[in-house]
């Protein structure tokens, strides 16, 4: 037998962790879980749907999703308020069970191992066994893993089926070595080299996160079958449905074995390359790894081929942070913001606040956290290119923007024409402008005294400035898409500043960068440059508002004058920013310097506004508005949305040693800043900037009316039975084509629960009836409608009374106590469950409208009966109008719902010009 | 003479060592150990990638593929064992083999062959064939 190596090895620093990846994976489970808990509501039907849908039917919106600016959001909150919850809280329980199965079955695959390497199946080992754990021993002291740290050695014999040496963890524990015991009669290089690699995996941690992958890899498509399980009756509607979402959980789960395998390959590099250090021996791996002729490793390989091992260089380093680093952060950030934006936004009625913040926030905080480090650690390991991880960061977050997570439902208005041509260049800017930021932070921070400190700094800063504009550019697709027009595009950018937590962007984003750039930075014509934008643009500003003011000025010049001057004070930051670049040579590291001194002027020119404007003038102002959050926000967009230009100019400039010259800079910045502030006031930088017509625009009410208004009938006389049928007879002309003239339906006398509803209703016809009367008609169509299942009907009816008629006591009387009533069905469990929602009518003095939904079931399926109901009175003479019609399962689109109100309004405006 | 008699001949011979583990590679090989199973489906492990190679690993694949080239594919398939839940048909330990010694003259050129294909080199492959051609000859002597 081969006795070990002696002599006691050098200490070698631990091969880095990959902290990042459990954030990454456990996101992802997140994703996954969420998406599966939210397909799991819908095909179980946790919220019950059916009554939701109904409601939105009776308040005129489609299930589809209406337009998100007109939608009436108090009445598709009150429909689907508790469904959306239901939705979204079983999305939360799905994200947050999948990790924890992830977890569960980390534990079960280590308990597994353990349980094969259980002391009965590797005793009798021989002797030779207890050599290999001195060894051991004296290589985890010489690395300083003692205690607790110290991993347990597992000499295997040949039957237990260990033919390589592993390391293997449960969650909690020591970790496990596993050695076959033939390396007892191998040479003792043989098995310090074995030994020293697994525990450089011990040192950084890498079994548990590659267990995570494994099982978040595993877990993605079994997660969103489990939550199909429901639906595997009709694998027809499955695939229709969810075809897309199975197909990118089999594609995430690729991309995740994939990702593993690299990962892993390059963890073995790692692992080797902390046997060349423990070692100090070149030579050391020829006694652990036998060259083989493979020449490239696969996909799916852990391992790199024995050429790779044995050509390994010990002095160079593994980087992380390159393109697939970053790209696969974007896409787990941008996943983890749909999952966050669904949930706040199925929340919203319930929580009642704004919660359109969140998910640009989350995504933002995560991509900063997992990419400043990275990224800082790639910059201290010596000079690199910034390409691919650019790169990285642009395809990525753009890209992951893009792509739905399997089974989450969320809407993406980008995705429309017109949203997509605004929203992929913006979007494409941003991710290149807090990336070039980003990496100027990392250059910066891997130099800094204080790297902690300094890194919070940075992922504060990029934070605010992602999710920020993110936020910014997302909210503006919708607005385009909705509304049209640059002035709402340019308008929101401007006024997103106010909205909810954007307002302490640019403030967090100033102590953000003030932890990174050392103080040292501002010295030299840093200082004057600052200074003279400062005084120039803060003059400037206060005096372009004050000329300009005079008058009884109309709100939205007002804010016209207002928002200009404080784009003024952001035009100071902008040169300050790009001046102080070009002094700093173009040097990437600099540019956290650059911003930071932009909005140092941006701030400074809006309190020499505010003091001006205060002490000179005695306007009134907030301070904090007026100087940070204004200047500082328009600074942000103003700074991403030049960012290619200014990196082509900086990459012009470029050279090693900073300029000089504090008086020429300081007055070219002077000057310059000058110059912006009068074409902009002379109303050259309007398109890019602020435009007075951008707020009288949208302050002026929408001229889209539906319906044209109808003048009001002057009857007072009753009507005789001829002019009651003449009044009807223009009701065909409106109705679609292929109607036809049917009779009429006999009146129900069922009985309605509750008793009060009940009773309303019978008193309202008892009442009716006993009106004296000159003439009654009343006829009934049908005809087809979209793809409505038998289509639709329409009920007129003239009624004339002798004298005046009441009134709607008893129609408003009958929607209060019916607002919710059942009545017995023939069909299904044997009752309806019905509602009524009264709907705005005003196109006649005396007028109601009405939906009523009545909910059934039809051999399972949710059958929901629809009438619009309009009726007006038009002195002694009572016109009604309804529209029914039925759908099963699945409500109309708004189309189908806009065609039925139509209907309504045309042929009560026909029977009114007639009477 | 049983396969486990030669593998221990050989071994005792270049690597006497290593004769404690053959024994634990034989019985294991007889069955009375436990059947490996793959400890990836877990995957709770990181491995080291490569396997040791020690003469008690590799005799018996050796003397496997010797004697599949020198008594041919039917004469071989009778040494062979198969358990059901394995895929591979394997030659247990205590088979009992015989050679003509026309048989014993090629298995050492066999056994060269099949040590280089198992990795090693050629004058670790013929320094084996030797010590298994050598067992062979005593045991036709006998």
């Amino acid at each position: 037998m081969n006795t070990p190596a002696a002599g006691v090895p050098a200490r070698a620093a631990a091969p880095p962790r990959l902290w990042w990846v459990y954030v990454l994976v456990g996101t992802a489970l997140a994703v996954i879980g969420a998406g599966a808990g939210q397909v799991l509501s819908i095909t179980l039907d946790l919220g019950d749907v059916a009554p939701s849908h109904a409601c939105l039917v009776r308040n005129g919106i489609s299930v589809y999703g209406g337009d998100p600016v007109t939608l009436d959001q108090a009445a598709y909150g009150s429909c689907m308020g508790d469904y959306s919850r239901v939705q979204a809280l079983a999305a939360l329980a799905g994200a947050v069970a999948l990790p924890v199965t992830a977890w569960l079955l980390m534990l079960v695959g280590g308990i597994g191992t353990r349980w094969r390497l259980r002391p009965g199946r590797i005793a009798g080992a021989p002797a030779a066994s207890q050599r290999l754990a001195d060894r051991f021993a004296v290589l985890c002291d010489s690395q300083g893993l003692t205690g607790r740290n110290r991993p347990r050695l597992v000499p295997a014999p040949p039957g237990t089926g260990v033919t390589q040496a592993f390391t293997t963890g449960l969650p909690g524990t020591r970790p496990w070595v596993v050695v076959p015991l033939a390396y007892a009669y191998t040479d003792p290089a043989a098995f310090d080299a074995v030994a020293v690699h697994e525990l450089g995996h011990v040192r950084s941690r890498d079994v548990l996160w590659a267990s995570a992958v494994w099982w978040a890899g595993w877990l993605a498509v079994p997660a969103l079958l489990l939550a199909l399980l429901p639906l595997a009756g009709i694998p027809a509607v499955v695939w229709e449905l969810y075809g897309g979402a199975l197909v990118a959980a089999v594609v995430v789960a690729l991309v995740m074995f994939v990702l593993r395998a690299g990962l892993l390959r390059r963890r073995e590099l790692a692992a080797d390359r902390h046997v060349l250090e423990v070692t100090a021996d070149p030579t050391a791996l020829t006694a652990l790894i036998r060259p083989s002729g493979k020449r490239r490793a696969g996909v799916f390989a852990t391992h790199p081929t024995a050429a790779d091992r044995l050509a390994l260089d010990p002095d160079a380093r593994e980087r992380e942070g390159g393109f697939v680093f970053t790209a696969a952060v974007g896409v787990v950030a941008m996943a983890a913001y749909h999952v966050v934006f669904t949930a706040s936004t199925s929340l919203q009625w319930t929580i009642d606040t704004d919660t359109t913040t969140w998910a640009p926030v989350v995504a933002a905080l995560l991509w900063a956290s997992v990419v400043v480090p990275a990224w800082t650690g790639r910059a201290m390991s010596g000079p690199s290119g910034w390409t691919g991880p650019l790169a990285g960061a642009v395809v990525g977050l753009v890209v992951g923007y893009f792509l739905q997570p399997p089974g989450v439902i969320t809407t993406i208005v980008a995705l429309s024409g017109r949203g997509l041509l605004l929203s992929v260049p913006g979007l494409v800017v941003i991710a290149f402008a807090v990336a070039l930021l980003t990496s100027g932070m990392a250059t910066r921070l891997a130099r800094h005294n204080r790297p902690r400190l300094g890194g919070f700094g940075a992922v504060l800063a990029v934070t605010a400035a992602l999710a920020a504009a993110w936020g910014t550019i997302t909210s503006a697709a919708v607005i385009h898409v909705a509304i049209g027009g640059v002035e709402s595009i340019r308008w929101l950018l401007v006024v997103n500043g106010h909205h909810g937590i954007w307002r302490y962007a640019a403030a967090l984003a100033l102590v953000g960068l003030a932890l990174v750039v050392p103080r040292s930075h501002l010295r030299g014509p840093v200082p004057a440059v600052i200074g003279m934008a400062a005084v120039t643009g803060g003059t400037a500003s206060a005096l372009s508002w004050y000329f300009r003011s005079g008058g009884d000025l109309s709100d939205p010049r007002h804010g016209f004058l207002t928002y200009q001057a404080w784009w003024v004070c952001a035009l100071a930051g902008l040169v300050t920013a790009v001046v102080v670049a070009v002094v700093n040579g173009g040097a990437l590291s600099a540019a956290p310097t650059s911003v930071l001194c932009g909005l140092l002027a941006a701030a400074s020119a809006g309190a020499v506004q505010y003091a001006v404007l205060r002490f000179g003038y005695g306007v009134r102002s907030d301070l904090f508005r007026g100087t940070l959050q204004q200047p500082g926000w328009l600074l942000l967009l103003a700074l991403i949305g030049t960012t290619p230009l200014t990196a082509l100019l900086a990459a012009a400039v470029r050279r090693p040693q900073p300029r000089r010259g504090a008086v020429r800079w300081a007055t070219g910045t002077a000057g310059l800043t000058a110059l912006l502030a009068l074409l902009l006031v002379a109303g050259g930088l309007t398109s890019v900037t602020v435009a007075e017509r951008d707020l009288s625009d949208l302050a002026t009410p929408s001229a889209a009316a539906k319906t044209p208004p109808v003048a009001p009938a002057d009857t007072p006389r009753p009507l005789d039975q001829d002019a009651a049928t003449a009044a009807l007879a223009d009701v065909p002309a409106v109705l679609p084509p292929g109607a036809q003239n049917v009779p009429t339906l006999p009146d129900s006398s069922s009985t309605r629960t509750p008793a009060t509803c009940d009773e309303a209703v019978k008193r309202a016809t008892v009442n009716e009836k006993a009106l004296p009367r000159t003439a009654e008609v009343e006829q009934r169509f049908t005809f087809p409608m979209g793809d409505i299942p038998n289509g639709a009907g329409i009920r007129v009816a003239v009624t004339s009374y002798s004298a005046a008629y009441p009134g709607f006591a008893d129609l408003d009387a009958e929607n209060q106590a019916c607002a919710n009533f059942r009545q017995p069905s023939t069909e299904g469990n044997g009752y309806l469950d019905c509602y009524i929602t009264p709907r705005p009518a005003s196109d006649f003095p005396l007028a109601r409208k009405r939906t009523l939904t009545a909910l059934g079931q039809v051999k399972g399926t949710a059958l929901v009966v629809t009438i619009h109901h309009y009726a007006a009175i038009f002195g002694s003479t009572r016109v009604d109008v309804a529209v029914d019609w039925f759908y099963l399962a699945a409500a109309p689109p708004q189309a189908v719902l806009d065609e039925t109100d139509r209907l309504v309004t045309s042929a009560m405006n026909v029977i009114a010009v007639k009477l | 003479m049983t396969i486990a008699a030669l593998a221990r001949h050989v071994v005792g011979k270049i690597e006497p060592a290593q004769l404690d583990y053959l024994d634990l590679v034989t019985a294991d090989r007889e069955g009375r150990g436990t059947a490996p199973g793959s400890r990836n489906w877990t995957g709770g492990t990181v491995g080291s990638g490569v396997q040791p190679w020690v003469l008690a690993d590799l005799v018996y694949p050796l003397l496997a593929g010797t004697f599949a080239q020198v008594l041919g594919a039917t004469a071989f398939a009778r040494l062979q064992r198969r358990r059901w839940w394995r895929r591979k048909r394997e030659v247990p330990p205590s088979a009992r083999i015989f050679l003509t010694p026309e048989q014993v003259e090629r298995a050492r050129t066999a056994c060269v062959e099949h040590g280089m294909t198992l990795g090693l080199s050629e004058a670790e492959a013929t320094m084996l064939a030797d010590a298994v051609h050598g067992a062979l000859q005593r045991t036709g002597d006998e």
